[in-house]
């Protein structure tokens, strides 16, 4: 494993996203900047010559990955079997709601009591372009809401700047613009574009901020009822008698600047955050309860696979019922698909190639956490006019996110009051990890309230997730690098006799689900293929 | 505003929210630049938040704890647990407490400096020092007591060969 210690640019160039815009930022900048290729996903899923001869499969693993496959499978004639560690389906696609109870790694038990509303620890929210997860969706009579992103009433929040005022996001980003095309429109105005810009599309420019800015007729952005109208206003134009509107004042520039918030607005041009996003109705485990409506006869519960065992005619693949002792039980099949995470399969006997080995064990998993907190009310809403969006923040809880559904509710709503992953690179994930699931709540009601000081007269009960105490994935996704991809991503996908792994770690969407199902669907042709050749 | 609202910011912001509403129904009280407090004065009621607190580190891209055990639990604690006893489920963390893998002074700085298996590494996050402090605390807590003493030296010796402790 060679781990350079100089970065390419382009790994820098990741990290500082990273830092400024935080970790699901990376991820869509991860696919962006060419980690990624581009998916021949038509539509639909790919036909399959089918199992001529009655072929059979085992699946490991019951999350999207593994029921995608045995889905599209059973429909083409293959005989399929699913081994599964956990007593559900679904795998990352989950949903924490009251009552349920889970015992993390360390022993811990993370219970909720919630009285509304509900957590989903992991994936959260939809962008349009995953087609292959809406396909699914539709086929599977999974209800759709919107899932508001961008909320220009949220807040962008310095703990150093401004005192410790969260800003508003719309204020931010419309003074950003103002200024910048203040600056420009200067530079032009001063000759000194140019030798880069002709005299006429100096004219245009010109042109263009003063609307795109907002800039009065010197080309300054400064307070007007004009700016009002994009800005917002101090007092908002009323009815009758009511006081004269009055516009807002910008931000001053300095200030703005140093305070550094004008990164975190790079989250929202992300590709994955752009409007409209989606989420299931009544949370995102409904994609995977659908997945497991489906599939519910081909899967065995409770399997915890322990060795994977592969001859010229077929595989054996050995587990252990986790209610029925340590008896070693065994599947044998034609072929295996193994959507086992990596961090769970480099522990595991398997026989498949050294290479191969090498590349399963090679990949780090992230670090991931979340914690949710249940208000009496929703005084995001109530007081602030916060409906729905993110809210961002240098504190270790990184963003505080508002509710999209039951908008407007009198009664308690649940906030997701504290989200990061390692591909921030903030150590402070490790840390939430660290801690028990009750500290992890004081952690975020502690923090929370310096943005949201109703916390303290309204908060009720929280729950949490720590991804690396999740007994089934030992974290919350394979953080490939490039130089690791470059050395071990084809490997790891090839076929290796009878066994072929799947999953979000075999795909170039790292932690989105797209990337899961995507994976089981170029596996399962290729497989496919390979048995009717 | 400012000063009367952080010392008393629930009612205060609360008592706003109300006259504005009389006043005029359709204005949203927080559409001017909001003067919303940030530091509630007066103690938390957050019982236990000081000492949860003061896990954490000043910095999100460097560990600023100096000493090894408050490294370990900051970051190694999540997943080889408070005792060193690892965990086991569908996979398992190894346990530290009486693990013969630690013998090796070397073993457990590269590991630390280049990951292993899904573990990530922590290299980037600690300097020679903290990677030395916090090998030497797994080294020696838990009854464990393993000849031999991790320098920074030694760390600075490791770091940047490339070489990974797996097979
Ligand atoms: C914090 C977080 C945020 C995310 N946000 C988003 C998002 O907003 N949108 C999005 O689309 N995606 C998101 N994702 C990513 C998404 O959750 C994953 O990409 C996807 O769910 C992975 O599916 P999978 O089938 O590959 O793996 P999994 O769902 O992990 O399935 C693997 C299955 O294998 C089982 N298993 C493990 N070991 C064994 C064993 N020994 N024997 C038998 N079975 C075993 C596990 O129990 C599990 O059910 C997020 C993930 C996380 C963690």
């Amino acid at each position: 494993m060679t781990m350079p210690i100089t970065m390419p640019t382009r790994r820098q160039l990741l990290a500082m996203i990273g830092t400024s815009a935080g970790s699901a930022a990376m991820y869509q900048a991860m696919t962006s900047m060419g980690f990624a290729a581009t998916s021949d996903y038509t539509g639909k899923p790919p036909p399959l010559a089918g199992a001529r001869n009655g072929e059979s499969v085992v699946i490991l693993g019951a999350g999207l990955a593994g029921l995608t496959a045995a889905y599209e499978m059973r429909q083409a004639g293959y005989n399929v079997k699913v081994l599964e560690y956990q007593d559900r389906g679904g795998g990352r696609c989950w949903t924490i709601k009251g009552g349920d109870r889970f015992t993390e790694l360390g022993g811990a038990e993370v219970t909720c009591d919630f009285e509304t509303g509900y957590l989903n620890p992991g994936p959260w929210r939809l962008p349009i372009h995953h087609y292959a997860v809406f396909d699914y969706c539709r086929k599977l009579g999974v209800a759709l809401e919107p899932f508001i992103m961008k909320n220009e009433k949220a807040y962008l929040h310095n703990s150093k700047a401004f005192g410790g005022t969260p800003q508003q996001i719309g204020h931010v980003e419309t003074d950003i613009r103002g200024y910048t095309s203040e600056l420009l429109a200067k530079s032009v105005r001063q000759g000194a574009l140019d030798e880069t810009v002709t005299r006429e599309d100096q004219e245009r420019l010109l042109e263009g901020l003063r609307g795109w800015g907002v800039l009065d007729k010197d080309y300054r952005y400064v307070k007007s009822d004009e700016l009002g109208e994009v800005r917002g206003w101090d007092v908002l134009p009323g009815g009758g008698l009511m006081p004269e509107a009055e516009p807002s004042t910008p931000i001053a520039m300095s200030p703005l600047l140093q305070s550094g918030l004008w990164n975190d607005l790079f989250t929202f041009n992300h590709y994955n955050h752009h409007p409209a996003l989606f989420q299931p109705v009544g949370g995102m485990g409904k994609i995977g309860d659908a997945f497991t409506r489906e599939c519910r006869d081909l899967i065995r519960f409770n399997s915890q696979v322990v060795r994977v065992e592969q001859g010229e005619n077929g595989v054996t693949v050995h587990y252990r019922d986790r209610e029925g002792g340590d008896d070693i039980l065994q599947e044998t099949a034609d072929w295996c698909i193994c959507t086992i995470p990596l961090s769970v399969l480099a522990q595991m006997d398997i026989d498949v190639s050294d290479a191969k080995k090498k590349a399963i064990a090679a990949v780090p998993y992230a670090s991931a956490f979340k914690v949710a907190l249940e208000f009496k009310r929703r005084f995001w809403e109530e007081d602030e006019w916060i409906v729905g969006g993110i809210s961002y923040t240098d504190l270790p809880i990184v963003q505080i996110a508002y509710p999209s559904h039951d908008l407007f509710d009198k009664g308690p709503g649940v906030l997701q009051a504290a989200y990061d992953t390692y591909t921030a690179e903030k150590n402070w994930t490790y840390t939430f990890n660290a801690l028990d699931p009750e500290e992890r709540i004081i952690a975020a009601r502690e923090y929370g309230r310096r943005i949201h000081p109703q916390y303290d007269a309204e908060y009720m009960s929280g729950t949490s997730c720590a991804w690396h105490r999740v007994p089934w994935t030992l974290g919350c996704y394979g953080q490939w690098t490039e130089e690791l991809r470059a050395e071990h991503y084809e490997t790891l996908c090839e076929i290796d006799g009878r066994v072929v792994l799947a999953g979000e770690h075999c795909s170039h969407i790292p932690a989105w689900q797209e990337g899961a199902i995507l994976s089981a669907l170029d596996t399962i042709r290729r497989l496919d293929r390979r048995v009717n050749a | 505003m400012k000063t009367t609202i952080t010392m008393l910011p629930v009612a205060l912001l609360l008592a706003g929210f109300a006259v504005a509403q009389d006043a005029r129904p359709f204005d949203a009280p927080v559409d001017s630049p909001p003067d919303l407090p940030t530091a509630p004065a007066g103690p938390s009621p957050v019982e236990g938040a000081e000492e949860v607190l003061q896990m954490f580190s000043q910095q999100p891209d460097q560990f600023t704890q100096t000493g090894g055990a408050a490294l370990y639990d900051t970051s190694c604690r999540a997943c080889h647990m408070g005792e060193g006893q690892g965990a086991i489920g569908a996979g398992t963390y190894p346990h530290l407490a009486a693990n013969p893998k630690l013998t090796s002074k070397y073993y457990i700085v590269t590991v630390l400096l280049t990951g292993y298996h899904g573990m990530p590494r922590f290299g980037d996050q600690m300097d020679d020092e903290q990677i030395a402090a916090v090998s030497n605390y797994v080294r020696t807590a838990w009854g464990n007591a393993y000849p031999g003493t991790v320098t920074a030296e030694d760390v600075a010796g490791l770091r940047g060969k490339g070489e990974g402790a797996g097979d």
